[in-house]
């Protein structure tokens, strides 16, 4: 079966092909960890792999390489995914194409003017909308007599349309602009809502509103990149910096930083303290955990600090444990704003379909940093939390272990995976 | 005539690979069977279907994935008996049309995103009427004919029975 390691940034619907078919097929897909868009896929290590730096990539477990989203499907899927007959493999074929040059072109020109990602032009938006308007109208009619793009069973050809539809769905397609294409819709949620697509993409919801054109948010946008532009060239000479989030390049990698409208930062409104975030951090990243947890007790500031224990509620629907570290990541990401002034260790403790998540935070203030800003609320509300008092043995065994990845969860389970947010 | 009836039991009992146990029409003729259940006599074409699906290796793809969709299959299977049960007249069948026709507008399977065996059951209560469905009709009732169409394609649920065409379905939409 086939096995092997995917590069890609979290949430890409490009990647989500490949991560379904392997749902589908069981084969084993290994999300490469630590990837950092713009970064990795720009280093010489990987253009020599894939010369052409981009993602979804594939490196098979035999070290042979494949680009294009819908190739790399194709690799990992099964025989029924692949289609049984030539006809059918045929006409998968051709759906890969009409998802390519008569969805994706036009997707994209309406929903990133409206996520910020490009400049608005009022010409360009009305004629991507018809183009939209002409691909629904075809797939509408075609599903009308049909379940399935082909055959009578889920094939690739439904994972690759059904996810290039995503942002039109999730963006765009209101009640009222869906209601045309009602077989559509039954389609697309048909593909999305199957066990094997919600534990890649989670549970999709449907657009409420359209998205507004804000010329805020372009310029937002501009800004931002620029600023990380600086940031990164200024990296490169200070080697082991902690570690930045991916960078702010106009594309979909940053569609979701950018739908978010700018915010002052929260934590400027405390006083400073006198523990050093950047020093620990950097002491932390270069230096062993003996030297680095001495580090952290001898900084930290109990007046102006806290420390906290988070733990996930729902262990029970965790499954696959490289699933539950995109959920750490994603969670790492949405929080971005927030490492200025805060450090977390969360670990993955147990196997595929039994384990937990759990994690040492440390932020600056005394209460629940995520409700400083909205930007921070989507995650946090899945887990417990509880404040640590920092002169407690307890506390300081719970900082050891997480900052050193060992020990085990409550139940005994055993550390599989750590993440560092910092 | 009723539908819901020992053959149907028997095709269905074919589909999951489970001895339907000894079928009869008890007293008050409701189908009954004596044992698909240790020493116990299990009443009513829902209640002997469900203890069918418990039966089989995987009651979970057969009802659903989620409390709430087994909920959904149970509910249709009493539909099936209190309604479709008695499709084999001309008005009542009109009617069980429409109705099932409007509630796979929306979705593919009757009870939602996934296959269960309310699709497998309602398939065989409704061949006989299916497939005896004017081209017209079968265009007037898409749905179902879509619906239709993606059941009878696998063969452990169709089984013997005959393939319903639906060719040349377009040519009348
Ligand atoms: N047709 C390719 C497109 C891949 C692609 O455009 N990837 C983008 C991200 S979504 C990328 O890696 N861009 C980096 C770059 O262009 O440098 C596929 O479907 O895989």
């Amino acid at each position: 079966m086939a096995s092997g390691t995917l590069y890609t940034y979290p949430e890409n619907f490009r990647a989500y092909k490949a991560l379904i078919a392997a749902q589908y097929s069981g084969a084993k897909v290994k999300i490469a960890e630590d990837f950092i868009f713009g970064e990795t896929n720009k280093s010489d290590a990987f253009l020599k792999k894939f010369p052409l730096g981009k993602v979804p990539a594939f490196e098979t477990a035999d070290g042979k390489y494949i680009t294009e989203s819908n190739a790399i499907a194709y690799y990992v899927a099964n025989e029924q995914l692949r289609g049984k007959t030539d006809i059918e493999r045929a006409e998968i074929v051709q759906w890969f194409g009409f998802a390519d040059s008569e969805i994706l072109p036009a997707s994209c020109a309406w929903v990133f003017p409206l996520l910020g990602l490009m400049q608005y032009n009022k010409q360009t938006i009305e004629h991507a909308k018809d183009d939209v308007k002409k691909a629904l109208t075809a797939l509408n009619s075609h599903l009308l007599t049909r379940t399935y793009l082909v055959g009578e069973r889920l094939t690739l050809a439904d994972i690759s349309v059904a996810t290039t539809l995503l942002h039109l769905y999730q963006y765009i397609l209101e009640p009222s602009l869906r209601k045309p294409y009602q077989n559509v819709n039954r389609w697309f949620q048909t593909v999305i809502y199957q066990p094997e697509s919600i534990n890649v993409i989670g549970a999709f919801k449907l657009a409420d509103k359209t998205l507004e054109y804000d010329p805020k948010k372009f310029a937002d946008v501009q800004e931002k990149s620029s600023a990380k532009k600086e940031k990164k060239e200024k990296r490169k000479e200070q080697k082991k910096e902690p570690k930045e989030p991916r960078e702010a390049d106009v594309d979909l990698a940053d569609e979701i930083a950018a739908a978010e409208p700018k915010s002052k930062d929260p934590f400027d409104t405390m006083p400073k303290g006198t523990f050093d975030m950047d020093s620990f951090k950097r002491c932390y990243s270069n230096e062993e955990e003996t030297v680095s947890i001495p580090f952290f007790w001898k900084e930290f500031d109990p007046e102006h600090y806290s420390i906290w224990f988070g733990e996930y509620k729902y262990p029970e629907e965790l499954t696959k444990v490289f699933m539950s570290c995109n959920l750490i990541g994603g969670m790492y990401q949405r929080l971005d704003k927030m490492r200025k002034a805060a450090f977390a260790s969360v670990c993955l403790f147990g196997e595929d379909n039994n384990s937990t998540i759990s994690g040492i935070w440390v932020w600056r203030g005394q209460d629940l940093a995520f409700t400083l800003s909205p930007d921070w609320q989507i995650d946090y509300e899945s887990y417990k939390w509880e404040k640590l008092d920092p002169n407690k043995d307890e506390t300081k065994a719970l900082v050891k272990q997480y900052f050193s990845w060992t020990g085990t969860d409550k139940q005994g389970r055993k550390f599989n995976q750590g993440k560092i947010f910092k | 005539m009723v539908l819901c009836s020992v053959e149907c039991v028997q095709r269905v009992s074919q589909y999951l690979r489970i001895p339907p146990g000894n079928l009869y029409m008890s007293e008050n003729n409701i189908l009954a069977s004596d044992d698909i259940l240790p020493n116990q006599c299990v009443e009513g074409f829902s209640a002997i279907v469900q203890a069918l699906i418990m039966n089989s290796t995987s009651p979970a793809r057969h009802l659903g994935s989620d409390t709430e969709k087994q909920a959904l299959t149970r509910q249709w299977l009493e539909y099936a008996v209190l309604r479709i049960n008695y499709a084999d007249n001309a008005l009542n069948s009109k009617r069980i049309l429409r109705d099932l026709n409007d509630a796979l507008k929306s979705s593919p399977y009757i009870t939602g995103t996934e296959m269960t065996l309310a699709d497998v059951v309602s398939y065989h209560l409704l061949h006989g009427i299916v497939k005896d469905l004017s081209q017209q009709e079968k265009a007037q009732y898409v749905n179902i004919s879509r619906w239709f169409d993606n059941i009878q394609q696998d063969d452990e649920i169709r089984q013997k029975l005959q393939l319903v065409n639906f060719d040349l379905l377009n040519l009348y939409l």
